[in-house]
């Protein structure tokens, strides 16, 4: 690369040293004011659409739901935490007494 | 009014110290957003949303950092932000135009005219934004804030969440990527 191709590139990477401030543009607050109010008018417009009978059967809805999954979970780990006695988990597994590895049945 | 006052009064949701927050960032806000984004509608709107934020979270902001060091980090989020999504919009523009009826795609304006740039350095100072906008993010932050906010290194780790090597390392690789694409750019050009 030439000196002169140089030079350009330092002229451009120094072309932003010499920048002014730059001021926001007039009435800026007052634009900033005007959209914050259309934003909390749009908020509020938003949760008025929520009729209280919605909301009421939402909240139905979520309590039913609460209640089958507390019957329904108090009920499995009920079932869980009774032990199993050993007569059905030897019928479960084919563990009674003809076994095919019961030497006594295999004599003629 | 001291900066512990304004942040209390912020807090109790009083007009006149968002007034006062407003009058005291404005500047610095739009100054910030206008060299992130080269567009002084985008500039604009983004100063207006960070202030916007500022009113609905001040609350949460735990004075860890210096009111300005937050609300510089809103700016530059948010100005990150919509770079991405006008590059997601660039990408696709190409494919939603086959399917629209508008036969045209999404360009950059090309006639951006930086206020703060004196007039003998306003084509170098296009090159070097074009320039710039390739480098990655944490890189065109530091350098953009160094450059045009005139901020100390410190501020600039407060800004980015980082420490004042690491905001030094971001600089010397910003300024060798940029002198780099300047160089590859100079050489396609002939």
């Amino acid at each position: 690369m030439n000196s002169k191709q140089n030079d350009n590139i330092n002229r451009i990477l120094q072309s932003l040293d010499d920048m002014q401030p730059v001021q926001a543009p007039d009435f800026f607050y007052t634009r900033l004011i005007a959209r914050l109010e259309k934003e909390q008018v749009r908020e509020s417009s938003w949760l008025s659409t929520l009729k209280p009978a919605f909301v009421a059967a939402g909240l139905f809805l979520l309590f039913g739901v609460n209640m089958y999954m507390l019957t329904h979970l108090k009920k499995d780990s009920e079932s869980s935490l009774q032990a199993p006695s050993a007569e059905s988990f030897s019928s479960a597994y084919s563990l009674t007494g003809n076994s095919v590895y019961n030497e006594n049945d295999e004599q003629p | 009014m001291p900066e512990k006052e304004l942040i209390q009064q912020l807090r109790l949701g009083d007009e006149q110290a968002f007034r006062t927050l407003v009058t005291q960032y404005q500047d610095k806000v739009y100054h910030t957003a206008l060299n992130f984004l080269q567009h002084t509608t985008d500039a604009e709107d983004i100063a207006q949303e960070v202030f916007i934020q500022v009113y609905h979270s001040i609350g949460q902001f735990k004075e860890q950092s210096k009111l300005s060091t937050w609300i510089y980090r809103i700016t530059v989020s948010k100005c990150l932000d919509l770079q991405r999504s006008k590059k997601r919009k660039k990408r696709f523009s190409f494919i939603t135009s086959l399917f629209s009826d508008k036969q045209e795609l999404l360009h950059d304006p090309a006639d951006f005219n930086h206020p703060g740039i004196l007039y003998d350095q306003k084509q170098d100072a296009a090159i070097l934004y074009e320039a710039i906008q390739q480098l990655p993010e944490k890189q065109q932050s530091a350098f953009l804030l160094y450059k045009t906010g005139q901020m100390s290194y410190l501020e600039i780790a407060g800004i980015l969440g980082t420490t004042e090597p690491a905001v030094d390392s971001l600089l010397q690789r910003a300024k060798q990527n940029l002198r780099k694409y300047l160089e590859k750019k100079s050489h396609d050009s002939g």
